[in-house]
């Protein structure tokens, strides 16, 4: 054997060879090459090679509208698909270019959403919620069973259908379901981009009449806490204000930012007045009482066409105005008397001027008497239906109208406010799963649910946002997998409408929210011969789109041309297919105002005597006002991507959850430390915070950020700390703008 | 008889001892080879370019061409890449030199108005995007900075395409074995990131992935 090859000589040489063949590159590369194959979009039937070179007819492209929030962006899905199998994948979102809303521009949001189909916390199937973050697979039976016996059982509570975006197509079957029950609601929560439609009722007289900002023609815009430089609008309106703000000549925009927090928009607005806070609306009235005291306004059409503008008896608008003198709001606001008479004096002679007032999407919109202060002072400027004003835009028809032969919108339950909800009586909560973009406070919803017991069911498609705290989720399809309709957007001026067609199947016990609907109806037994109008999606959107096109006016954006048609000219399936195609209808114009008469204090006679002026009732020096901020969309988890988690997380561009910034001087006052960590407390909690030092927030504010929290929106994980948001206190009408809070080092 | 047995015993176990450690040491050797030499050469596949095209030909003192004179940009700043050629029929409408490619450019393309199918050496996955016009314009980059000695050279060296993802080499880095995971030669998204850091564009994802 000496001179043969032996077994041992073998089991050396394979031995040898194992070693050496970890030392070369040959398994590291080959994992490395077979990891790059698997990402491919055509593994495992072809290779990835394919796809790259001379694939023109495996890339795809669709168009279709985001309803990530309800600013109905048109958006361009790059798709890539293996030839012959129909499978798609995204691969990448842009605008669509000339969309007559977005015209190709996309926020941050929007430009990674195809990664919201792989949300980390998305649910596939639906579940029964069994504690914090822990729950069971359920069957969508059972959960429907489940939840016609809770609506059967709550005799004395209330069905209650909560909708973040109104006006869609399943909004109206939302309506119409709740419509059918004994004790329904239907309810929007509070928005922050529109005027409130109750508020020019109140105020116009214009009943259900939207308006909206006209600020394309707008020179002079004096926006009380409104983002509009920072997520307010689409990125088309931010990129139209910033052009009209740099052009020189008589189109030139000013921008005032009236606003307590040192914000984006203060920062780069052409003035920032740093009011106290809570005192906006003093600073608005001392305006008006400016612009009345030197006839900065038509005083005598002001007498001819309101009743409460000055009046011999019973309250008035001139009376309250009367107790706001410059020298009394600079006390209160903390703004010099001479720079509110400056600033109002500028705003009287650049117009058209308009007053914004949507307030933040974290801090949430202004209680409804500091709302009536800022619409009278668009009253006063008479911005109301004129260019660069107020604008009122058209109505859209309801998919029920004249469904079957009568109007059947009649039945359609009236749109609420949770406001207007008492507190503890509801029995059934149904959350539709879209997302309104400003953030919802859980303790707004929870104050009026029954304490006597009630069930919660959210049909969002994730495990997130307020979604955890339901009974039962029933997962909807998530962006891109649903069939939907997105109405005019409440800032907009001149009505609009697309259809959203799936882009990407749904998962296969994804529950759409029709077919829920329609399935609780049967087991309610509730009456038959509407029940088909709460099934069939495409259904409905057909409809809506036949008494859109039976209008005749308007024009209708093409998304694969980039052109717009008369709506006239085309025929309903023509009207069809190009709405199913990412294209957009668009009215004229927009609606005509009817003759209004005016009322400044909302036909109310809110007791104005003094607007109240919070945060001073501070105890003492350690007590502070808390002031919740954030951008619209990204409020919590559910909508955030990878983008977020860098603009929010990673690179400090932006202030992640929990962060609050405070002047140096009032951190250094109650001990804290720049970097350090730091205890937030309110009457409502505690939240641990990290604190930022910057000179630029105003003495005694806490500037918090409201964005989703660092930690991985993991399932299992049971909630162990409160955000700033879940601590403000919340006030009798729903909302949270000012919080006094105490800061101590953690 | 017994001793010399045992020594003849000792010196064949000492015999076998190297000739076993040599064996071992054969086989990590041969297989260090195989893996570092042979294996690039089967791991990548080379397709040849259509033409071969002398960058130094053109660019160099006889003819004087710069980059952008053939790789420009649209008047709404797009990079054009490789010209058509229409553009090269601007000189070689009949061949003007002594060279085979020439003749076989001029006979092939030029007099049956045909484009070439170049091969792409730097196709990228599809959610990736890469802008010329961003990087030279914006970034105000050379074109040397990334394309070094490109103008010296007389032929299209021929791209290598993995035979198991596809990618190029010049995307996946010609550096067969990099752990840990760093910047290397390739387009890789650690070669574009460690660029863009070092020159203060970080986070900046949406920059490529659109």
């Amino acid at each position: 054997m000496a001179n043969g090859i032996s077994r041992r000589d073998w089991m050396k040489l394979v031995g040898g060879s194992a070693i050496g063949f970890m030392l070369t590159p040959i398994p590291w590369k080959i994992l490395d090459e077979s990891a790059k194959w698997t990402q491919s979009p055509s593994f495992p039937y072809g290779r990835q090679r394919e796809i790259q070179i001379h694939s023109n007819e495996r890339i795809s492209f669709s168009h279709t509208t985001c309803t990530l929030c309800p600013m109905a962006c048109g958006v361009r899905v790059r798709c890539a698909s293996e030839r012959g199998r129909g499978s798609l994948e995204a691969v990448g979102i842009t605008g669509t270019k000339g969309h007559p809303i977005s015209d190709g521009s996309l926020c941050a949001l929007g430009v990674a959403a195809i990664f919201l189909r792989y949300h980390p916390s998305r649910l596939h199937r639906p579940v029964k919620i069994i504690g914090h973050g822990k729950f069971v697979p359920v069957s969508l039976d059972e959960a429907i069973s489940d939840i016609a016996r809770a609506i059967s059982r709550s005799s004395c509570e209330s069905v209650a259908v909560l909708d973040n975006q109104p006006d869609r197509a399943i909004s109206h079957i939302y309506r119409k379901f709740v419509g059918e029950l004994k004790n329904g609601f239907y309810i929007n929560p509070p928005t922050c981009d529109g005027v409130p439609t109750r508020l020019t009722d109140q105020t116009l007289h214009t009943g259900d009449l939207a308006f909206g900002y006209d600020v394309n023609d707008a020179r002079m815009i004096v926006s009380f806490g409104t983002p509009i430089l920072d997520g307010w609008g689409t990125q088309r309106q931010f990129a139209s204000i910033s052009e009209a703000r740099r052009c020189g000549g008589d189109k030139k925009l000013k921008l005032i930012q009236v606003e307590t927090a040192h914000s984006r928009t203060a920062q780069i607005a052409d003035e920032w007045i740093p009011v106290r806070p809570g005192t906006e609306s003093a600073f608005a009235l001392g305006m008006a009482n400016v612009m009345v005291r030197e006839r900065l306004c038509n005083i005598d059409r002001l007498r001819m066409y309101s009743a409460d503008f000055d009046n011999a008896a019973g309250d008035s608008f001139m009376k309250l105005i009367e107790k706001y003198p410059p020298a009394y709001v600079s006390e209160k606001t903390g703004i010099p008397a001479d720079k509110l008479v400056e600033v109002t004096r500028e705003v009287a002679r650049r117009k058209p001027a308009i007053v914004m007032f949507g307030g933040n999407p974290g801090s949430g919109p202004f209680r409804l008497d500091e709302q009536l202060a800022f619409m009278g002072l668009n009253i006063l400027l008479g911005s109301i239906g004129t260019k660069g004003g107020l604008k009122p835009r058209g109505k859209l028809p309801s998919p029920y109208y004249g469904l079957h032969g009568s109007d059947d919108s009649n039945h359609l339950a009236s749109m609420k406010q949770l406001s207007d909800i008492p507190d503890g009586s509801i029995g059934v909560l149904i959350m539709d799963g879209a997302d309104s973009g400003c953030a919802i406070p859980w303790e707004t919803v929870e104050r009026k649910l029954s304490p006597a017991g009630h069930t919660i069911v959210s049909l969002a498609p994730y495990l997130a946002g307020n979604a955890v705290h339901a009974d039962y989720i029933l997962p909807s399809p998530a962006y891109l997998e649903t069939a939907d309709d997105v109405p005019t957007p409440s800032s907009a001026t001149v009505a609009s409408y697309s259809v959203v067609s799936p882009i990407f199947s749904a998962p296969k016990f994804s529950v759409r929210p029709n077919g829920f609907i329609n399935s609780l109806a049967e087991a309610l037994n509730i009456r038959r011969s509407s029940r088909s109008d709460f099934s069939g999606m495409e259904y409905i959107l057909k409809k809506r789109v036949e008494k859109l096109h039976s209008m005749a006016k308007g024009n209708v954006f093409n998304a694969e041309t980039g052109r717009s048609e008369r709506l006239s000219g085309l025929s309903l399936p023509q009207f069809l297919e190009r709405l199913k195609k990412g294209g957009c209808w668009i009215d004229d114009g927009p609606a005509e105002l009817p003759p209004i008469r005016y009322s400044f204090l909302g036909g109310t006679h809110l007791p104005r005597n003094n607007v109240p002026v919070q945060g001073e009732g501070n105890n003492g020096p350690r007590e502070l006002v808390l002031l919740p901020l954030g951008t619209r969309g990204v409020l919590t988890a559910a909508q955030s991507n990878p983008i977020m988690s860098k603009l929010y997380q990673e690179s400090g561009l932006r202030m992640s959850a929990n962060t609050v910034s405070v002047n140096p001087s009032t951190g250094r006052a109650a001990g804290l430390k720049d970097g350090g960590k730091a205890r937030v407390r309110t009457e409502n909690g505690t939240a641990y915070v990290m604190v930022r030092f910057d000179k630029s927030v105003m003495p005694g504010i806490i500037q918090a950020s409201v964005v989703p929290l660092t930690k991985s929106p993991d399932r299992a994980e049971p909630k162990i700390e409160d955000s700033v948001i879940d601590i403000c206190k919340i006030d009798s009408d729903s909302t949270w703008r000012i919080t006094n809070a105490m800061i101590e080092p953690a | 008889m017994n001793t010399t047995d045992a020594i003849n015993r000792n010196a064949s176990k000492g015999t076998d001892d190297v000739r076993g450690k040599t064996i071992f040491f054969f086989g990590i050797v041969g297989m260090l080879f195989l893996g570092w030499i042979i294996f690039p050469f089967f791991i990548y596949a080379p397709v040849a370019q259509p033409v071969q095209f002398s960058h130094s030909t053109h660019a160099g003192d006889n003819v004087g061409l710069k980059c952008v004179d053939c790789h420009s940009y649209d008047k709404d700043g797009r990079f054009l890449g490789i010209p058509g050629t229409s553009k090269c029929a601007g000189c070689h409408s009949h061949t003007i030199g002594v060279s085979d490619e020439e003749k076989k450019f001029v006979d092939e393309y030029i007099l049956r108005h045909k484009e070439i199918r170049w091969v792409v050496y730097s196709s990228q996955p599809e959610n990736v995007y890469f802008s010329h016009a961003t990087h030279v314009k914006v970034g105000k980059l050379d074109c040397e900075t990334c394309h070094f000695g490109h103008e010296f050279t007389d032929k299209l060296r021929p791209a290598r395409f993995s035979r198991i993802s596809g990618y190029s080499i010049d995307v996946s880095g010609s550096t067969l074995l990099d752990i840990p995971s760093t910047p290397s030669t390739g387009m890789r998204m650690d070669d574009c990131a460690g660029c863009h850091n070092k020159r203060g564009h970080k986070e900046s994802c949406i920059d490529c992935h659109k």
